[in-house]
């Protein structure tokens, strides 16, 4: 059990306090809404003018970083091709061959996968469908929810 | 004044920046108010202030209109207060520039005028006591009188913990204060030692 001068004590406090509460209260309820200085709307536009261009900068340097990658890929790919001919001029023909056999291997998996769908009948890909749609729904649903979630906490 | 904030919502969602800059017009001073209880000095809250509404102006596309449009942006400007809470150590601000912010707006006369501005310090004082989480719960509670659930949930807390956190606030305000009416300078030193721990 509880000492009792303890749990006096610890009554005492819980009074002063809610006294001293009912004093702050008052205070706090009686404080003014504070406002900025005038002209805010203003720096905020400037602000969000300031804000777009730097968004709009790191995104063209993006853009031009983007482009000259492809570009010096681009470069390379054609630097080594030529550089192989020359060194090399049956190389030409070894490409050729290596596009030739993958499109072979390609046109042999899409008849594989066109006579999977022939065979499996009509009813049960519908089924299939319906399913994953729903999952997929579900999923999506789930992702939004999270997504404005985030949005108001950031 | 409803059908106006909607209409220039609904502009603004559309990309219309000038029906947005209305809202900014129309909630300037709640959300500088937030801030500036928040963090306590005049040059941070118009900063927060300015951010809170370029987030929201980025994040418009994932307002929920069933949501109230002035909670949704003052639960953004209190979790961005909280956060720079976390990222920047709190700075002791001088009288004078708390003092200049008060005297635009406090009561007219001069011993109203100083009583306004005790009060402003002493509560102003108070609230640098509290963790910056109990802090936003007390002054969207006092300032804005949202209910509950509106605050708990533009705290992202539930409706019993944020009761606990604002019955803790109250405890510790009450207590802070009363210490202050019997030694000053001691609970001075522990707040500031708080504010750089």
């Amino acid at each position: 059990m509880k000492n009792p001068s303890l749990k006096h004590l610890s009554n005492l406090e819980t009074r002063l306090l809610d006294q001293a509460w009912q004093k702050l209260e008052g205070e706090f309820r009686g404080a003014p809404m504070l406002a900025p200085e005038a002209g805010f709307v203003q720096r905020w536009e400037a602000r969000r003018q300031q804000a777009q261009q730097r968004q709009q900068r790191v995104r063209n340097n993006w853009l031009v970083a983007a482009n000259g990658f492809a570009i010096l890929l681009f470069l390379a790919v054609v630097t080594a091709l030529a550089w192989g001919l020359l060194v090399q001029p049956t190389l030409f023909t070894t490409i050729v061959g290596t596009i030739m056999a993958f499109a072979v291997f390609s046109l042999t998996i899409f008849q594989v996968a066109l006579s999977v769908l022939t065979e499996v009948p009509f009813a049960i890909w519908c089924l299939t469908f319906a399913i994953g749609a729903s999952l997929l729904s579900l999923w999506a649903d789930l992702f939004n929810q999270v997504h404005i979630e985030k949005g108001v906490n950031q | 004044m409803q059908q106006d904030e909607r209409k220039w919502l609904d502009a603004a969602r559309q990309g219309d920046s000038q029906a947005f800059s209305r809202l900014v017009g129309m909630y300037a001073k709640p959300v500088y108010n937030l801030c500036y209880r928040m963090l306590g000095n005049p040059q941070d809250a118009e900063d927060a202030a300015q951010e809170t509404f370029l987030r929201a102006y980025r994040a418009l596309d994932r307002y929920d209109p069933q949501r109230k449009f002035a909670t949704w942006l003052l639960s953004i400007a209190a979790n961005y207060c909280i956060d720079q809470h976390r990222r920047v150590r709190p700075q002791l601000v001088s009288l004078e520039e708390t003092t200049q912010v008060e005297l635009r707006q406090s009561e007219p006369g001069p011993e109203r005028q100083t009583l306004a501005l005790e009060t402003h310090h002493e509560v102003q004082h108070l609230l640098s006591s509290l963790p910056a989480r109990d802090r936003a719960a007390v002054i969207l509670y006092y300032w804005y009188a949202y209910s509950y659930a509106e605050i708990a949930r533009a705290l992202s807390v539930s409706e019993s913990a944020l009761k606990a956190r604002l019955h803790r606030a109250r405890r510790s305000l009450a207590a802070t204060w009363r210490q202050e009416q019997m030694n000053p300078l001691s609970v001075q030193r522990s707040i500031y030692e708080k504010s750089i721990s």
